[in-house]
């Protein structure tokens, strides 16, 4: 027998944790599509936006959502001088360099924040944790709130990328890089801007998921292994795919947390990685544009 | 290139400074921070014929670590197989586990080929964490039998003293580093090194890479498992840790700050991260910002590694010689 308030539940989770993966997971694609760059460090700037907004929020006494766009703002300034440091310098050279340089910035940006913060997981409050009674099932307010803020974002980063000069400037680089060039782009500009909206999505994903749970250096590691599951799901390079695919990977997880054991629902969320790189390596959505 | 003669004179210098760097300084803190260095070179040139010879990032080289520590502690405490034969035994799982993972993801280069291994180690680390039953999950597997060496009858050597332990292992690396030595001047590695420079061409000539790049994987992983099982029997005492994104980062490194695909290089790897850690012991976390950032600081400026520099200000000519560097190495 399937209890359907619990069926329910699970859903509303899933879909909910399944936006936070998209959110981390278009940055990743981004970056990849436009600088075929995989990026190891960008679960650190999901980590740093929630961070950033505890330090704001919690030590500062500022608002939350002040603290957040605060956090919001500075991640991105701190992706420039990522991108600076740890990609720029490869990307004439030796663009597979950038795998390992990424990889170091990620254990850099953990370590440092696990220096400054301890190891003892934090607390991030939001004023967003009243429950709230929808028809068929009761969520927090900050659940909604992030259901809310993701489809937005969302709908947003489409419309930007679809009709803004600078968004077809984003998806032209992305489709040939020498063309776009010839034609007078800024190609150095270009990166420097996908680095920080892909960042800057993951902050957001990080201030809003940080208060479901607790607060920790390692966060993201957790959640850039997420965003590479389901980047590889939608296929590399596919902002859709990215949203499939974060939803797809969400309701596995809460669908296998809820029924099967949640010790083991990571496995589960690997496995799907590795078969989709075995059979389908282009991914659900695979296509080589943005 | 130096001359035959000049290098085999170089090797036996290093031998007998291996064999009495231990008897010199009579120093406990020293022997053990010795066989670490040694369980790194393992390590190192293990990675090293992945990232060296077959030209991939594999960021998943904890599992096999990790396996190889688990399997020679559960098979020589639960089982009660000798710690002689418990080794071995662990080498081989992780040469299995090594044919399984490296015939799935070396269909895969590049990026997808590291997030694939990146995975495999996820998967690895979570059984080993959650099956408690076996492994004791989080609490860590603790008491693992010593290394006994025995003749029945006639006598029984426990080697849990430091010093001992530093030769066993010294045998260990010495095997394995001139098996890796042989195999790499074999014509087995030359097909190595021509699918790593040019693979279609090596394609073209009837040579099949994947079964070449498996062949290696293999190889490296089962190394990588004797590492393992040389560090349970070493402190006795394994958590889930063995199989963290640490380990596999300090392989990585080792191997690219030494010099990648050089024989040297995994060596010099692995003797800075010995060392360093010690050195800045009492800093604690910000130890990992440091390496990170040291590692960084390499490959920007020494995209070839130290073993190369040092080769090029020895021979004092330019480090971009491929065909000199290829005999070398």
């Amino acid at each position: 027998m399937i209890n359907i308030d619990l069926l329910i539940i699970q859903l509303a989770n899933g879909l909910i944790i399944g936006i936070g993966y998209t959110l981390v997971a278009i940055g990743l694609t981004m970056v990849f599509g436009i600088l075929n760059v995989l990026n190891f460090a960008h679960g650190e700037f999901f980590m740093l936006g929630a961070f950033v907004a505890y330090v704001f929020g919690e030590l500062l006494g500022l608002p939350y959502v002040i603290a957040g766009a605060i956090a919001i703002g500075l991640v991105m300034l701190v992706s420039f001088l990522f991108e600076l440091i740890s990609v720029r310098p490869f990307m004439e050279r030796d663009p597979e360099m950038t795998l390992l340089s990424t990889f170091a910035a990620s254990l850099i940006l953990m370590n440092l924040v696990e220096v400054i913060w301890g190891n003892t997981p934090l607390l991030l409050n939001t004023p967003f944790s009243k429950p709230v009674d929808l028809l068929f099932l009761v969520l927090t307010a900050q659940r909604i709130l992030i259901l809310l803020i993701g489809v937005l974002g969302v709908i947003l980063l489409g419309l930007f990328l679809k009709f803004t000069k600078t968004g077809k400037v984003i998806r032209a680089t992305a489709q040939n890089k020498k063309a776009s060039a010839l034609v007078g782009i800024n190609i150095k500009k270009v990166y420097r801007w996908s680095f920080a909206a892909g960042t800057g999505l993951a902050a957001i994903a990080g201030v809003l998921i940080a208060p479901l749970s607790n607060l920790y250096a390692s966060m993201g590691q957790g959640m850039v292994l997420k965003g590479f599951i389901v980047v590889i799901l939608g296929g590399l390079a596919s902002v859709p795919g990215a949203i499939l695919g974060g939803m797809v990977l969400g309701l596995t997880e809460a669908m296998a947390a809820g029924y099967v054991s949640s010790a083991w629902k990571d496995v589960i969320g690997f496995s799907i990685l590795i078969l989709i790189l075995l059979f389908r390596p282009q991914g659900l959505m695979g296509k080589k544009e943005i | 290139m130096p001359t035959g003669e000049t290098k085999h004179r170089g090797r036996w210098i290093l031998l007998i400074l291996a064999l009495l760097l231990p008897m010199i300084f009579q120093d406990p803190y020293l022997w053990h921070i010795l066989v670490i260095f040694e369980i790194y070179c393992l390590l190192a040139l293990s990675l090293n014929i992945i990232v060296g010879y077959i030209g991939e990032v594999s960021l998943g080289h904890a599992a096999f670590f990790g396996l190889g520590a688990y399997a020679s502690a559960i098979l020589s405490k639960n089982v009660g197989l000798p710690v002689l034969l418990s080794i071995p035994a662990a080498v081989i799982f992780s040469g299995i586990l090594g044919l399984f993972i490296g015939y799935l993801a070396l269909r895969l280069k590049g990026p997808y080929f590291a997030i694939t291994t990146l995975a495999f180690a996820e998967i690895i680390r979570l059984i080993v964490t959650n099956w408690v039953d076996l492994t004791r999950g989080p609490l860590g597997f603790t008491q693992i039998p010593p290394l006994v060496l025995s003749f029945p009858g006639w006598f029984e050597f426990k080697v849990i003293h430091e010093l001992h332990y530093y030769y066993f292992v010294l045998v260990l690396v010495g095997l394995v580093f001139s098996l890796i030595y042989n195999l790499i001047h074999s014509p087995t590695g030359r097909t190595f090194l021509a699918i790593r420079e040019q693979e279609p061409l090596a394609r073209s000539i009837g040579i099949s890479p994947f079964r070449h790049k498996v062949l290696a994987f293999v190889i490296s992983t089962m190394v990588a498992g004797l590492a393992g099982a040389a560090y349970a029997h070493f402190f006795r005492i394994i958590s889930p840790d063995v199989n963290m994104v640490y380990y596999s980062a300090i392989p990585l490194m080792m191997v690219m700050v030494g010099g990648r695909g050089t024989i040297l290089g995994p060596f010099l790897g692995a003797l800075l991260f010995a060392v360093l850690p010690e050195l800045f012991r009492t800093a604690g976390t910000i130890r990992m910002v440091f390496f990170a950032s040291f590692l960084l600081a390499c490959i920007v400026y020494m995209p070839e590694g130290i073993a190369v520099k040092i080769q090029a200000i020895l021979k004092d000519r330019v480090a971009k010689k491929s065909p000199a560097q290829l005999g070398s190495a």
